[in-house]
């Protein structure tokens, strides 16, 4: 139990070194806007997302997936980095202040902490109990690699087809890769989401400073982020919601920074690229935050986006590939003919909209959704554009959800029952971070 | 929303104190009884998904007979028949290296299995027994 614990933080430690190695000197630049906690959460978090897929991509070409051959992986994408940033000699970006801390800075840290612990107590304590965990994400980790070999031909056998084998593989990848190769225990499962979860806190933290909030908001935010359903349920264990929350949280936040430091926006673009790897949804969320990079980028400085693309494109069009030939095809949410079922569900879209609403609005989302509303109508009225782009962002993916509790086979309700309050659940992180510009906005003005 | 900078302070602070008092309560209450403190979505689902995750434990004990990669065929008693293919979709989530060919009454198992099959009896109270390895 205990070995395999070691295992996973051995493993998280020695991803995080690589990932710092290849962002390089622009990770250390932003050390003091992010802290070392928030400087160290997006290195593991891109060097996993890296990793992860060439991973899967070396192991299609015959690598094996044995401990030695991941530790020669992980030591190599070290030594790669270091050589390339030695070479190209780049220099340390000029550092931000570290503002003063207050007797309510502090007080804010400690609520974050406690958030945290609970979080992590919780995901201890609990079994890992989540259904579509065990059938879908689960089974994929634990088989993928067998006899130190990587053999997807599972996905195709019959008793399978209900496991989603069509779904992406970036999150199981990540957990076999934390756990050296070898299928991930419960335990392991766990140990990878509580990482997953203190990233995204870290990493939230630091993004809502970037996004302009005080020190002491940007806590108090992030605390309470750590005490929503995403972290408090333990439905979302084992599940990819948290991994797709951080990603796009990593990818908002390099796109934020990279305006200033524009060394980072091919890894922008990575974090971009990684999103559909994760969730068949990160599609819509990539191209939109993409939009939103192209919407808040000056004209004439466009030549940043082809910088994004360089980053973006190598993951995309490998998962794509992985996709296309390796994926045995799913059942899509649209089978059938959806206009119709489009036609017959519109007279009882009240009904429908009222149960969603009445998910987004339960006293689990501590009041989330109506501060987003609000935040929205603030930054419409001020006309800040980086605030707008968050909330559209957001609402894209909503929109998303909706459309498909329209067309999808399944009945609607029971969809919106099971579904949408964890699928919501992995978009608070942004939308704290709308609220969080707003309340920027306001302070700028 | 005319909200002033001192005014967005308090009103963190006194967030912050509402966030306290909400992380006390449920620390207290998972120390005291950890599924007592679930949310709307465990309340709805946990109950269900536990009782079927519970198949991983059968799973568990059948994957522990078993060598990695070797094939298996479930016998089950008369008794639980009109259960197989619920038994046959379950376990081959719940075994991760071994592809489960089929659930049979026991005779019959024995009887069709593969000669590169083992052969597992999962009784009605889910113990589970090896009845003979692949050759």
């Amino acid at each position: 139990m205990l070995s395999d614990l070691c295992a996973v933080l051995a493993a998280a430690a020695l991803i995080a070194l690589a990932g710092a190695s290849l962002v390089g000197p622009a990770l250390g630049a932003l050390r003091p806007l992010f802290g070392r906690l928030g400087a160290a959460a997006l290195a593991w978090f891109l060097g996993g997302a890296l990793l992860a897929s060439s991973m899967l991509a070396l192991g299609l070409a015959g690598l094996p997936i044995r401990p030695w051959s991941l530790a020669l992986l992980l030591l190599g994408a070290f030594a790669a980095g270091r050589l390339v940033h030695r070479l190209a000699g780049l220099q340390r970006l000029p550092a931000p202040l570290v503002p003063a801390r207050s007797r309510a800075h502090l007080f804010a840290r400690l609520v974050l902490v406690a958030s945290a612990a609970l979080f992590l107590a919780r995901v201890e304590v609990m079994p890992l109990w989540s259904w579509d965990h065990h059938a879908i994400w689960g089974i994929k980790a634990r088989r993928m690699a067998a006899e130190g070999r990587l053999d997807l031909a599972f996905l195709a056998t019959p008793e399978l087809k209900d496991s989603r084998p069509d779904y992406p593989l970036g999150y199981p990848a990540a957990c076999l890769l934390h756990s050296w190769g070898r299928p991930p225990s419960p335990l392991a499962f766990k140990a990878v989401h509580a990482l997953f979860g203190l990233a995204l806190l870290a990493l939230l933290a630091a993004v809502l400073r970037a996004a302009g909030c005080p020190a002491t908001l940007a806590l108090a935010l992030t605390a309470w982020a750590g005490a929503m359903p995403l972290f408090w349920d333990t439905e979302a264990v084992g599940q990819a919601e948290m991994p797709l929350a951080l990603a796009s949280v990593g990818a908002a936040a390099l796109i934020l920074l990279a305006r200033h430091h524009g060394a980072l926006w091919p890894w922008a673009g990575v974090a971009l690229g990684f999103l559909p790897w994760v969730k068949q949804e990160g599609w819509p969320l990539a191209v939109a935050l993409a939009l939103a990079a192209l919407w808040l980028t000056p004209a004439g400085k466009h030549w940043r986006l082809k910088a994004l693309a360089l980053g973006a494109f190598p993951l995309l069009l490998g998962e794509r590939l992985v996709a296309w030939f390796l994926l045995p095809p799913g059942v899509s949410f649209f089978s059938g003919d959806p206009f119709a079922r489009l036609g017959e569900r519109l007279p009882e879209a009240g009904t429908l909209l009222l149960a969603m609403a009445r998910h987004l609005a339960a006293r689990e989302t501590l009041g989330l959704w109506f501060g987003f509303a609000l935040a929205a109508t603030v930054l419409l009225r001020r006309r800040d554009r980086l605030g707008i782009a968050l909330v559209a962002v957001v609402a894209v993916q909503l929109g998303l959800y909706l459309a498909i509790t329209f067309g999808v086979y399944l009945p609607p309700l029971d969809h919106i029952r099971a579904s949408f309050p964890r699928i919501t659940a992995a978009l608070a992180p942004l939308a704290i971070l709308a609220l969080g510009r707003a309340f920027a906005a306001r302070m700028e003005a | 929303m005319h909200l002033r900078q001192p005014n967005i302070n308090l009103l963190v602070v006194v967030g912050l104190l509402l966030l306290t008092l909400l992380l006390t309560t449920r620390a207290i209450a998972l120390f005291q009884n950890p599924t007592a403190l679930l949310g709307a979505r465990e309340r709805e689902f946990y109950g269900w998904a536990w009782r079927e995750g519970r198949v991983h434990e059968v799973g568990a004990a059948v994957a522990g007979l078993l060598a990695p990669g070797e094939p298996v065929v479930i016998a089950i008693d008369r008794s639980e028949l009109s259960n197989a293919s619920w038994w046959r979709f379950q376990l081959s989530y719940a075994l991760a290296q071994n592809p489960v060919l089929a659930v049979r009454p026991r005779q019959m198992a024995l009887a069709e299995a593969p000669p590169n099959a083992a052969v597992v009896s999962l009784a009605a109270d889910r113990t589970v027994t090896l009845l003979c390895h692949a050759e």
